[in-house]
């Protein structure tokens, strides 16, 4: 089974509620993982603690990364997915409440593939998510998955 | 030796000889008397000798009468006797008055008168007597042997005498001979030497004649074709009776009117008395004066450096004159001591400045007043003093000045803040140049050292120091703030809005109209506050943004952002119109922001304006070339002008023009941060202009 798995990483339930309630709207009916924190991202996607064991073979078709998080912030963590193989070409897209300049240069600088500011005002979020969806979930071609020959 | 010394002297030997041949004249004379005197007293001598020879010859001739053996023919003995006897007695008489000065041959003579008067009285009684022949004849011998005695004692009385004065007279002789040839001798050797005298002074007159004559000479010869103006003026008269071509050429005087001038003539007014006074006082030796004050033709005066020598010139009392023209060196000479004037002036004005030299060791040489009032020594008690004394204690233990001077030897110039102390002890933050002073030859003169008293600036540096890190410190929390807002303020109202859509959405058919407006109105609330946290967020960012200053085409930027607005809105009919070519200096994205707001505001403003209108544009005024967007839209109130830039500040009703009020807010940081300034003009209904300047 070919789905295209959703990695969410939100550590506000409200955000997160809303975002789910954004794909749902937008008829995005892919299955959604949730980390919310940087440390349950980086397990997830890494096969580790909580997700020990998972099948590595299985990657995210796109990661949505908040920045501010608990633990390990959204920068520690798309550096980490960078340095390491089996995450470093995964699309990453930082969906974030700020629109520093910095930021975007810091997010940019580890390697995001695209940087979205939520929007206040839900219709504009949930058109955001419908637009977000349609380009890295149909459009998009990941890169292949590095496997051991 | 000058000519009256050489009289005197003259006079005084030509005198001397005369008064000593005078004297010597005088000697000569009394000598002569004083011979005369003594042969006098020879012929004295002889006629006393002879009166006794007299008396004694007629002693013997009575005698011989008497005895009468002697017979003559018409006379008796008697009568012959008595004849002699009268003889002798005038003899005795006239030898009286011979010798009437001497008392010793008077009374010779007193006893030879009683010697013949016992003899006649002998000789007479013999007749009367009858005492025989032979002893009338002893006694007689007898009385005549006494007479003859007597005589002979006074002869050798008289010749004595004669013999003492002859022998004075001789003593005389000897000195008035040796007084006559000495006093020959000295108005002998006197003559010669004045006649000496007299030939030299001779033939020296005649050299200073000839010499005068051929310096006359030479001075024809060298006057014409000397390259220094020349004249010669008669020393009385004072006319000028010769001049040289470079003196023609010089002063711009023919030779003709030259000739008709005296030295008066070619000076000023004002200065003839002077002239007047030096020319008369004019010696005989050549002498330099000046600089004097020339008149050239032309009326230019001209400074002069005159050294005239005296000479005879055809024959009469002249000076010839060489005119050194020494205008430029003493035009010089007055710059230069206008312009040490100027400094000297400048130097002790100077206030704010402690100016000082100091010798190569560190004393002080000078002082001026800005030293004085910022060091507080006076310039007497300083003067001569190390130039330590201004250091703290501490910096003289570790020999600072001394290091100091040897930096500026080094390096030429030695420049240090620090503390310095003043006479009253207290210290100062001063800012010191210490700087060699050389010669042109590169030798070290000394230092100077100009200090200024800056503590006043240390202190609003430190303080300016200490805001900027406060003020950095602020910005920092500021900046970490605006994150957090941004971040954790925007979240809530998303879950807000959010959340009310949901219900909005999943659950209307449990809310009635009023329920679903409230919800309407929450959702409306949360998107307002979304703009001003977005709008704050701007103008915190753009307040602290970096800004880089560079050519902006802000004709083009208008365009552009025009443009914008019209994509944005492409319903609306709006004539925008931005003057060409227009440019200035500044940070294109705060620029841009500006234009942005400034014209989204105009748009938004003519809403609700038939045929509106936008204009960018500059004109002039009172603080250089100013822009200007202009709108014929709502306009506003200029009463409240000076409320449209403050943040969150609103003359329109939101529910007429939406806005958070912090558009002109930015507006404002950014032109301020350029230096600029804005102001705005408008009336309600007719529109607004906002001016700026950057």
């Amino acid at each position: 089974m070919d789905e295209k798995v959703i990695l969410l990483v939100e550590d506000n339930p409200d955000d997160e509620q809303l975002t789910l309630r954004a794909l749902k709207k937008n008829n995005i009916r892919n299955e959604v993982v949730v980390a919310r924190d940087g440390v349950a991202a980086l397990d997830y996607l890494h096969g580790v603690g909580e997700h020990a064991g998972r099948d590595l073979n299985f990657m995210p078709q796109v990661v949505l990364l908040d920045l501010k998080l608990p633990k390990i912030d959204g920068f520690e963590v798309l550096k980490r997915m960078r340095a390491d193989d089996r995450t470093k070409l995964l699309p990453v897209v930082i969906l974030t409440t700020s629109n520093e300049e910095q930021d975007r240069l810091k997010g940019y600088g580890l390697g995001a593939n695209s940087f979205i500011r939520k929007p206040v005002e839900f219709d504009r979020f949930i058109e955001a998510v419908r637009q977000l969806g349609l380009y890295w979930l149909v459009l998009n071609e990941k890169a292949p998955p590095v496997r051991s020959v | 030796m000058s000519g009256i010394t050489f009289r005197s002297r003259l006079a005084a030997a030509l005198g001397t000889s005369l008064v000593i041949l005078t004297f010597v004249g005088f000697l000569s004379y009394r000598r002569i008397r004083e011979e005369e005197t003594n042969q006098k007293w020879v012929e004295h001598t002889h006629s006393v000798m002879e009166q006794l020879d007299t008396v004694l010859l007629h002693g013997l001739e009575q005698q011989m009468y008497e005895g009468g053996s002697i017979t003559t023919g018409n006379l008796s003995a008697r009568e012959r006797f008595r004849i002699v006897f009268r003889q002798q007695q005038r003899d005795i008489s006239s030898l009286k008055e011979l010798t009437a000065d001497n008392a010793v041959q008077q009374q010779a003579l007193s006893r030879l008168q009683s010697l013949v008067d016992a003899q006649r009285e002998l000789l007479a009684g013999q007749t009367g007597s009858g005492e025989t022949e032979a002893s009338r004849a002893t006694a007689s011998a007898q009385a005549l042997g006494q007479i003859r005695d007597q005589i002979q004692s006074m002869k050798g009385t008289e010749q004595s005498l004669l013999k003492v004065r002859l022998a004075a007279a001789a003593r005389g002789s000897a000195q008035t001979k040796l007084v006559i040839v000495s006093g020959y001798a000295v108005a002998l050797v006197l003559l010669v030497v004045a006649g000496m005298g007299i030939l030299s002074e001779f033939a020296k007159r005649t050299g200073i004649a000839q010499r005068l004559q051929s310096a006359e000479e030479r001075y024809h010869v060298l006057f014409d074709s000397n390259p220094l103006p020349l004249w010669v003026f008669n020393a009385k008269s004072l006319e000028i009776l010769n001049v040289n071509g470079a003196a023609i050429a010089h002063y711009g005087y023919s030779r003709e009117e030259f000739l008709r001038f005296k030295i008066t003539d070619i000076r000023p007014l004002e200065d003839v008395p002077a002239v007047l006074e030096s020319a008369a006082g004019a010696s005989s030796e050549p002498q330099t004066s000046g600089p004097w004050r020339h008149r050239k033709k032309s009326g230019e005066i001209i400074y002069v450096e005159v050294t005239s020598h005296p000479l005879v010139y055809e024959g009469r009392e002249a000076r010839l004159v060489v005119a050194m023209d020494v205008t430029k060196r003493k035009q010089a000479e007055e710059a230069l001591r206008r312009s040490e004037e100027i400094f000297r002036l400048l130097l002790s004005g100077v206030l704010d400045y402690s100016i000082l030299m100091l010798d190569t060791e560190g004393y002080v040489v000078s002082w001026n007043s800005g030293a004085e009032r910022i060091k507080g020594y006076q310039a007497e008690e300083i003067v001569g003093k190390h130039f330590s004394r201004f250091y703290p204690a501490n910096e003289i233990r570790a020999d600072k000045p001394a290091q100091n001077l040897q930096m500026a030897v080094e390096q030429g110039r030695f420049h240090e803040e620090g503390w310095r102390v003043r006479k009253d002890g207290t210290q100062f933050w001063a800012d010191v140049v210490l700087t060699a002073v050389r010669d042109e030859e590169g030798y070290l003169r000394g230092f100077g050292k100009v200090t200024r008293d800056i503590t006043e600036r240390k202190r609003t540096q430190e303080k300016l120091a200490r805001r900027s890190a406060e003020l950095e410190a602020a910005n920092k929390e500021l900046e970490a703030f605006s994150y957090s807002v941004s971040h954790d303020l925007r979240a809530p109202l998303r879950a807000i809005d959010g959340f009310s859509q949901a219900i909005l959405e999943d659950y209307a058919d449990k809310l009635d109209d009023s329920g679903r407006n409230f919800l309407q109105r929450v959702i409306a609330a949360t998107k307002r506050m979304g703009m001003l946290i977005d709008d704050l967020l701007n103008l915190s960012r753009y307040t602290r943004v970096d800004m880089r200053r560079e050519n902006i085409e802000l004709s083009n930027l208008a365009e552009t952002v025009a443009s914008e607005l019209h994509s944005a809105e492409p319903s609306r009919q709006v004539a925008v119109v931005v003057a060409p070519g227009l440019r200035a200096q500044g940070d294109p994205q705060l620029m841009r922001v500006v234009l942005e707001n400034l014209m989204a505001n105009s748009w938004k403003f003519t809403s609700k304006t038939e045929c509106a209108r936008i204009e960018f544009g500059e004109l002039d005024s009172a603080g250089g070339p100013a822009f200007y967007v202009r709108d014929n839209g709502a306009g506003f109130d200029m009463e409240y002008a000076s409320r449209l830039f403050g943040a969150f500040q609103r003359l329109h009703d939101s529910s007429e023009f939406a806005g958070t009020g912090i558009g002109l807010a930015t507006v404002q940081r950014i032109i301020n941060r350029h230096g600029g300034r804005v102001w705005a003009e408008g009336q309600v209904g007719k529109g607004a202009t906002i001016y700026f300047t950057i």
